[in-house]
Formats: structure tokens, C-alpha cells, sequence
């Protein structure tokens, strides 16, 4: 399917879900909120710092009420040999790569969220779900969700998790930034709180910036000279930095440009002004099918 | 009338505390006082208490304050019990520790950006409040990992297959405190007393290719400090699954031994290996007494050729029968050992 078509039936369903609604396409188009504030927070995660020891895994999961296990389980560093993504269980996890500078230690590296400035996942969301927060966090609302799991498939890091074990209400899971309870009055992140080596640093964006450009000059030889999240999709507020190239740990290549959700031009609408269930269901239907064009394109 | 009076009050308060830091200074100088570079430590002009704009640490630079302590005056054991929650406190063996950076980085490893005069303690600069790093410095709890787990991390064979914080920390309530020693398939137990015996190179001489460095004498004996023939090491040139190899030299022996005369090539060369020098063997007992003083006590211009005359030192001597005469030179002991 090409990319001309695609665009022409999303202007036509998009036309129709306002006309539905009785509304001109114009006025359809008001934003989810995706506030990229000056001030907005990050985490800086210091790789070469990090040892891999998962207290950040294990505060995050005290902190979202999710069961923890056994505490000694998690000294078990035989684990870390596969690699991980986060799931409903875990919103973050420690994976773990050979060490290019020492061949006797390990390059540990947390994964989660990454917070994008310009986050594919709430561009994607039909129903505004998903939101870009002041303070830098991306959040869902779980009331909002329809259970469509675009954000999972528009995601350019493979981060949204789904609870397909769950019949009823299911959630989509991911890292919120411990927006709740904790960065939106102030607090630090439970991971950050809980790291003993100071490897995540919480703190203004543009702050972290300096500090990582800083430590990068000032220690040319512990650090592979690239701040990941600086520019990927637009920028992130997760950012991190390695002693090696960042694709030999997994990071995708995702270029500098933001992901757009293939969905954008319609959820507006759809979002702001109530739909009958009937046509919402087959706009949906019509956008699942594109998605999954999109998908096979990309594959091929 | 009232408000004058709270007024009056404040400034004296005020002034009371102004002179007060004032008698303070007197006694001890901030460091900005002294004739230092600032920019070797602060990145930024006018460096402050809230904002140091400390360089990234640690930064080894400058060999400050430290360089003019010794390793006599450290203290021990530390132990540290500041942020001890989950676990007991931590006994840290400081002096080895110390007796060991002395080989690589030196006390600036721990003690970076330490201002001339004491020595400082970690916790002086790093916050132990939060976790959060203020400015550029890590939290303490931060600083005391960063530092120990950089390098127990890496040696330490068994952490590829469990984090070992117990390596360091004891369990709440378990007894007793005890610094458990690393393992490590080369040194079963790293001490200052199982230092390795003897090493022996391949040469490319032909006659005699066999080299024998009997490394234990020259480190118990022969020299006082590690640190005369080790420098720039670090822990894992040591405690590495790997020990390093070194390269050795005619250049590595030659400021004690004599590697330019032919004749003198059979002190290390051999064909096969060689034991280690004993006085024994020529006849002297290297009784406790005569091993607290150094080489050049007895061997004259440490000329190790010429046998050593009792008579240099002693009145009258009879070996080996009689009891020796009285002293007739005062001899200083060797310094005491870093240790
Ligand atoms: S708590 Fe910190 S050091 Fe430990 S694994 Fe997480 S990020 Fe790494
Ligand atoms: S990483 Fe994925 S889930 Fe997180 S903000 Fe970016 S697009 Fe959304
Ligand atoms: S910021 Fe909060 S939700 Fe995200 S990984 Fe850390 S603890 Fe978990």
C-alpha cells in the first residue's frame, strides 16, 4: 500500500468522523496535551556508572504496587545474560553487555520509558490517553483508554506494555516517571531515590545536558562520545550516556527526527467531541488495517 | 518602640555570629588563600559553596594536600556507619587501602580535590541527606559506592554471577564484622604476607635463558616500600582475573644490580632456576637484629661483591663462638614499614 493512499483515506475518514460529530475538520483540530516546557525534567543515566545491581527494578515495582519476589533473586546476576524489555510486571529492567574498555566488568544499562519530548505514543493515542506532562513525564489515563494499543505499535523503543493476562480492564503498562506520587510534587523518581551509585540524576533537561557534555569532555576515555535522547526522536527526557557505541547495546537508530502516530490526523476529533460507538468502532477497524499496512512496509 | 528593640537585637545576634565566623577563619584559611590554581579543580571563575563547578571527579590533576601526608599517619580501619539502614556498618581497612593507592593513583584516588592541610573525610564535601547529587559531586552514599564497587566489581570473580553486597556489608545483626577477603584464582588471599615468592623469564641468552627473580626477598628484604619498584599500577594489574604481565628488563634491575659486567650475568642467569640468596649460605645469620638495617649498613656503598667485615662495626668479633663485641658505630634502624 503506498503512502499517497494511505494519507487520502485518513483525510476522507477524518472528514467523516467530523462530519459525524457535525463539525468542520478545522475545529476538530485541538491538541492532546504535549507540553514541551523549558524547565521539563530528565534522568541521566550514567552507564559507565551503573553496576547492574537492579535496586532501581526493585523500587520501581514497591513503588507501582507490583509484587517483588524475593529480594536475594535479585542478586542473581545470571539473569542478566538475556535481554529483557520492560512488561506489565516490570516498567524497567537492567540488561547487561560485554565491556569493550575492561574485559573483567560488564556495561549495565536500565531500560524504560524514554519519556520523547514529542512522544509517538501520545500522537498515536486516538482517545488522548497518553500526555506529555510540564514536568517532562509522559502519562496515561487509564479512565481514557480504549484498549486499542496503538501507543504499542507507534512506539519507536517497544515501551507500552499491555496486560494481555487481564480479561477485564485491561492496562497498558509502562514507566510514568513516578508522575503521581512523586515528580509532579517535587520528589525524586523511586528508581532514582533508590540507585546507590548515582547513576540516574534526576534534574532539569537542559541541565543534565551540560552535566553529560561536561563529564564526556572532561573524561574523553570512560565515555563513547554521544548523548543518547539528546536528539533521537526529537530528543528525550531519559538520557544516557556509555562507554561504547549505543548500538551495541540495543538502542535503535531512530534518527533525530519526532515518530509521528500514523493515527494523528484523526484522533483529534475523535478525542474532543463525542462519537457514536458505531462509527468509532469502524474508523477503527479502517485505522487497524492501515496500522498493520504500515507495519508490513516497514518490514519489508 | 518595640520593633526598634527586636531590631537592635537581630544586629547584635548578627554581629556576634559575623565575629564568631571571623575568629574562625583566622584559625583555619579557606583554601583560596592559598597560592593555587583554582582551575585545576573549579571549571567555572567564580566557584561558590552552593555552586563549586567542581570538575568531574575523581580528577587527579593535582596532587594536592595528600601528597604531603604519609602513610604513617593513616588511620587503620574506618568505619563507616553513617547511612547504615538495611545493613550493619561497613569496616573499611583503610591503611592497606592507602598502602595500596600508594602503588597507582595515590591518596588523590579517594582524597580528590582535597584543599591544602587535613585531610578531609568523604563526608565533608559529599551530602549524606539525599541521594541526589548536588551539583557535580555525588551523593555520599554515591561517592563511598562509586569509589569501592569500581574496582571490588571487577575482580572479584564470583560478582559475574551475584552482586555481592555482602562482599562489604554485613547483614543486619549477623556477627561479627568481619572484611571478607576477596577471592581470586591467582592469590588466594591478598596480604602484604602472600606477596608472590619468585617469578622466572625466558631470556634470549643463550648459555644461560633461565632468569630468577625472587620477588618475595626483594620485597621483604631488599626493598621498604612497594612503591620503589611499583608505580602507576591499578587494582586490577594486581587483583584481575588476570595478573599483569610485566615487562622486564636489564633497565628494570639495573639501579641495584650491576647488569653491564660479564661477569656478574650468573646473579640472575641461569639454566635452570636459581634459589634465593641466603646469607646463610656464606656463613652469616641474618638474625632479627641485623635485618631491621639496610643493605648499605653492612655492604659498604651497597658493593655486594666485597664480604661485609663485623669489624666495621663491632669492637671485636670472633665468629662464630664468641658473643660480639661492643657496638663501636651507631646504626639507625630501617623506618619503620609502611604497613
Ligand atoms: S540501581 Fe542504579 S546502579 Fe543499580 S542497576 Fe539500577 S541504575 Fe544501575
Ligand atoms: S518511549 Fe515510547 S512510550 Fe515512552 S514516551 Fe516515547 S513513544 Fe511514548
Ligand atoms: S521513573 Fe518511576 S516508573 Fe519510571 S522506572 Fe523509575 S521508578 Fe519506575
Amino acid at each position: 500500500m503506498n503512502t499517497q493512499s494511505r494519507r487520502e483515506f485518513l483525510k476522507t475518514a477524518g472528514l467523516l468522523g467530523a462530519g459525524i460529530a457535525g463539525i468542520k475538520p478545522k475545529e476538530a483540530a485541538a491538541s492532546p496535551v504535549n507540553i514541551v516546557s523549558d524547565d521539563r525534567m530528565g534522568v541521566l543515566v550514567d552507564s559507565t556508572v551503573c553496576i547492574g545491581c537492579r535496586q532501581c527494578e526493585i523500587a520501581c515495582k514497591e513503588e507501582h504496587g507490583l509484587p517483588v519476589g524475593s529480594l536475594d533473586d535479585y542478586m542473581d546476576r545470571t539473569l542478566l545474560a538475556e535481554m529483557r524489555r520492560p512488561d506489565t510486571t516490570a516498567l524497567t529492567v537492567i540488561n547487561e553487555y560485554p565491556n569493550p574498555k575492561n574485559p573483567d566488568q560488564h556495561t549495565d544499562l536500565k531500560v524504560q520509558c524514554m519519556h520523547c519530548d514529542h512522544p509517538a505514543c501520545v500522537s498515536a493515542c486516538i482517545v488522548g490517553a497518553f500526555s506529555k506532562q510540564e514536568n517532562g513525564a509522559v502519562i496515561w489515563d487509564e479512565s481514557r483508554c480504549i484498549g486499542c494499543r496503538y501507543c504499542m505499535v507507534a512506539c519507536p523503543f517497544q515501551v507500552p506494555a499491555f496486560e494481555f493476562d487481564k480479561a477485564l480492564e485491561p492496562k497498558i503498562m509502562k514507566c510514568d516517571l513516578c508522575y503521581d506520587n512523586r515528580t509532579s510534587k517535587g520528589k525524586l523518581p523511586a528508581c532514582v531515590e533508590a540507585c546507590p551509585q548515582n547513576a540516574l540524576i534526576f534534574g532539569k533537561r537542559y541541565e543534565l545536558l551540560q552535566l553529560a557534555h561536561q563529564k564526556i569532555q572532561d573524561r574523553p576515555q570512560s565515555y563513547f562520545d554521544h548523548i543518547y535522547g539528546e536528539h533521537e526522536v526529537g530528543g528525550t527526557s531519559w538520557l544516557y550516556l556509555s562507554n561504547q557505541d549505543f548500538a551495541s547495546l540495543d538502542f535503535p537508530d531512530v534518527g533525530t527526527e519526532p515518530m509521528p502516530g500514523a493515527t494523528e490526523p484523526l484522533q483529534h476529533a475523535l478525542f474532543k467531541f463525542f462519537i457514536p460507538p458505531v462509527a468509532l468502532y469502524g474508523l477503527l477497524g479502517g485505522i487497524m488495517w492501515l496500522g498493520k499496512g504500515n507495519k508490513a512496509e516497514e518490514e519489508e | 518602640m518595640k520593633q526598634r528593640l527586636t531590631f537592635l537585637k537581630t544586629i547584635l545576634f548578627a554581629l556576634t555570629l559575623i565575629s564568631g565566623a571571623l575568629a574562625q577563619n583566622a584559625a583555619a584559611k579557606h583554601h583560596s588563600e592559598f597560592p593555587l590554581n583554582c582551575q585545576e579543580c573549579h571549571t567555572c571563575k567564580n566557584p561558590t559553596f552552593e555552586k563549586p563547578c567542581l570538575r568531574i571527579t575523581p580528577h587527579l590533576i593535582r596532587k594536592g594536600a595528600p601528597s604531603k601526608h604519609s602513610l604513617k599517619e593513616a588511620p587503620e580501619k574506618i568505619t563507616i556507619d553513617l547511612l547504615s539502614n538495611k545493613y550493619g556498618p561497613v569496616v573499611f581497612s583503610h591503611k592497606d587501602h592507602a598502602a595500596m593507592a600508594a602503588m597507582g593513583d595515590k591518596c588523590e584516588s579517594c582524597h580528590h580535590h582535597n584543599p591544602p592541610g587535613k585531610i578531609l573525610a568523604c563526608s565533608s564535601c559529599h551530602d549524606a541527606k539525599s541521594n541526589q547529587p548536588s551539583g557535580q559531586k555525588p551523593s555520599l552514599k554515591a561517592a563511598y559506592h562509586q569509589r569501592c564497587i569500581g574496582c571490588h566489581k571487577s575482580w572479584d570473580s564470583t560478582w559475574q554471577k551475584k552482586t555481592q553486597c555482602e562482599t562489604c556489608h554485613a547483614k543486619k545483626g549477623s556477627t561479627p564484622l568481619k572484611i571478607r577477603k576477596l577471592v581470586n584464582p591467582s592469590f588466594p588471599e591478598m596480604e602484604r604476607a602472600k606477596i608472590p615468592e619468585t617469578f622466572t623469564y625466558k631470556s634470549d641468552n643463550e648459555d644461560a635463558p633461565i632468569v630468577t627473580f625472587h620477588h618475595g626477598a626483594h620485597a621483604t628484604m631488599y626493598v621498604d616500600k612497594c612503591e620503589t619498584c611499583h608505580s602507576n599500577e591499578t587494582c586490577a594489574d594486581c587483583h584481575g582475573s588476570k595478573v599483569k604481565e610485566r615487562e622486564i628488563s636489564h633497565e628494570t634491575c639495573e639501579s641495584c644490580h650491576d647488569t653491564e659486567s660479564e661477569e656478574k650475568c650468573g646473579l640472575c642467569h641461569d639454566q635452570k632456576q636459581k634459589p634465593s640468596f641466603s646469607h646463610q649460605a656464606y656463613g652469616f645469620t641474618l638474625d632479627t637484629t641485623h635485618a631491621q638495617f639496610e643493605c648499605k649498613v653492612c655492604h659498604l656503598n651497597r658493593n655486594f661483591d666485597k664480604k661485609p667485615q663485623c669489624l666495621n662495626c663491632h669492637h671485636s668479633y670472633h665468629f662464630p663462638a664468641q658473643k660480639p663485641g661492643k657496638a663501636v658505630r651507631v646504626i639507625k634502624k630501617k623506618k619503620a614499614e609502611a604497613k
